[in-house]
């Protein structure tokens, strides 16, 4: 057999084997053990050690685009803070998309299901222009720069508002992101002036670079991609769709590994084709 | 005559103040410098929602442009400004908030979605076409690759129970020192660049952007 041929796979098997290790494991669940890491404990714990009525601020900076990664993620953080008594603050400082994904995770938990109320125990502020200003601005004072909520409705006739007045008053910020600065900008502006706790969740392309601030203890844990999700969801007893997705991610990256593994037994086979021809490869 | 203040220092001196006014309260407390520089960061929301409306002119112009010059790619443009304005339209009118919320979700939401979707996908023949063992190099990248790969999926925990051990390594120590060093080197290099605007050596921050793209 020609080695050398491994290199030149046509790239529509690999699409097929793709599709085949993400659809088999949906229609048919392996069910593999799922290890919990420290990280993710960590992430846990932070959320579990939220003082009695507590308030969380919860940033969903991200689009449709990484919504699969996401958005399981801020069902399961929504799930826990709902069991707990704890105000949740939504705002996000990325995009417009982002109140609309808070939306379609409500609708998906339910708030009258654990007995919360919105204006009470929850509330959407929506999207706030200005980047890195905005969320400065927030912590300064977030009556001055907040008059309304997602819906219109000002704050001052929600009773969770009065609870949150300045970064001072968050017991914990969630960041949920899918760009490696946002994480960064609540550490800058909330944590460093005002001490406040950051925790969270990031796609896995931006997990890597934000290691050092988890290590530093600056990031109470963050959890990486669903990966991190499917965890979260096993360690808080509320298995939802990250464990479901964790057999195709498993069949994925065995597809990924197949494919690295045979292109470079055909880069062998030209090395060893070189040095028996003489030829350069 | 010349004057001591000329049209670059004005700038330049706007630059100093109000850069002082923010950088201080983030050091030491002065009451009426906190109260300016909140004051101030309050200020720049609104303006940030201005620079979309100034965004939201420009593509309008330029798009027009192309449509009346029949410049090549302008049927796009159309496209492009007729969502454009769809979308203004549904926003700003009273009452038709389920419809912009259904056209977004329905649309750009599931657009969205499938590249990404697609993104993934082109990733697995770039993971075959690109992971080529050539050099030392490209034989550590591809190794870590492969064991960061092993470990995050349940199913190389289960071929292989060190993996995580080994992943954790990577990640924790030939990662994180690299990404700290760059980290510190990004910080390093924003403090000169605010140095040098603040002493107003950096022209194009000034506006003065003819000069440097004629030399360049």
């Amino acid at each position: 057999m020609n080695l050398e041929s491994l290199q030149r796979i046509d790239s529509r098997w690999i699409f097929l084997a793709f599709l085949l290790a993400v659809a088999i494991p949906i229609v048919n669940p392996i069910g593999l053990p799922l290890k919990i890491s420290d990280n993710t404990k960590k992430v846990y714990e932070a959320v579990e050690r939220i003082p009695d009525g507590g308030v969380v601020v919860l940033t969903p900076d991200f689009n449709y685009d990484n919504k699969g990664e996401l958005q399981p993620m801020m069902e399961a953080f929504l799930r826990h803070l709902f069991l707990k008594n704890v105000k949740v603050v939504s705002v996000s400082y990325y995009g417009a998309a982002s109140p609309l994904l808070m939306e379609e995770a409500m609708k998906s938990v339910g708030l009258e299901a654990y007995g919360k109320k919105y204006g009470v125990d929850f509330v959407n502020l929506g999207y706030l222009a200005g980047d890195e200003t905005a969320v400065a601005a927030f912590g300064a004072n977030v009556h001055a720069l907040v008059k309304v909520d997602y819906y219109g409705t000002s704050i001052s006739q929600l009773p969770i508002m009065e609870r949150l007045r300045t970064a001072k008053d968050i017991d914990l910020e969630i960041s949920l992101s899918a760009g490696m600065n946002y994480p960064e900008l609540y550490l800058r502006q909330w944590q460093t002036t005002y001490g406040t706790k950051v925790t969270g969740g990031s796609v896995g392309l931006i997990y890597a670079p934000l290691i050092p601030y988890i290590s530093s203890g600056q990031l109470l844990g963050y959890l990486p991609s669903m990966r991190g999700t499917a965890e979260y969801e096993l360690l808080s007893r509320r298995p939802a769709s990250a464990i479901v997705g964790m057999d195709s991610q498993s069949l994925v990256h065995l597809v990924f590994i197949v494919a690295i593994v045979i292109c470079n037994i055909g880069v062998l086979g030209s090395y060893l084709k070189s040095r028996r021809g003489g030829a350069k490869i | 005559m010349t004057t001591f203040i000329g049209k670059r220092e004005i700038p330049v001196i706007i630059v100093v103040i109000l850069s002082l006014v923010m950088i201080i309260p983030f050091f030491i407390v002065v009451p009426a410098l906190n109260v300016a520089s909140t004051e101030i960061q309050r200020m720049l929301v609104p303006i940030a929602g201005f620079a979309l409306i100034l965004g939201g002119l420009n593509v309008t112009l330029r798009n027009a442009m192309k449509i009346s010059k029949r410049n090549k790619g302008w049927p796009f443009s159309i496209v492009l400004l007729a969502t454009f304005i769809f979308f203004l339209v549904v926003t700003l009118t009273p009452g038709l908030e389920m419809l912009y919320t259904t056209a977004y979700v329905t649309v750009l939401g599931k657009v969205n979605e499938a590249i990404m979707a697609l993104i993934a996908v082109f990733m697995a023949t770039m993971a075959y076409r690109g992971f080529k063992i050539k050099s030392f190099e490209t034989c550590l990248f591809t190794l870590s690759c492969l064991i960061v790969m092993i470990a995050n999926a349940p199913i190389g925990e289960a071929v292989w129970a060190g993996a995580p051990d080994v992943r954790n390594w990577i990640m924790d120590y030939p990662n994180m020192a690299g990404m700290r060093a760059l980290n510190i080197g990004i910080a390093l290099g924003i403090i000169a660049y605010g140095i040098r605007t603040m002493l107003g050596r950096e022209r194009i921050a000034l506006g003065d952007v003819e000069v440097k793209v004629k030399k360049e």
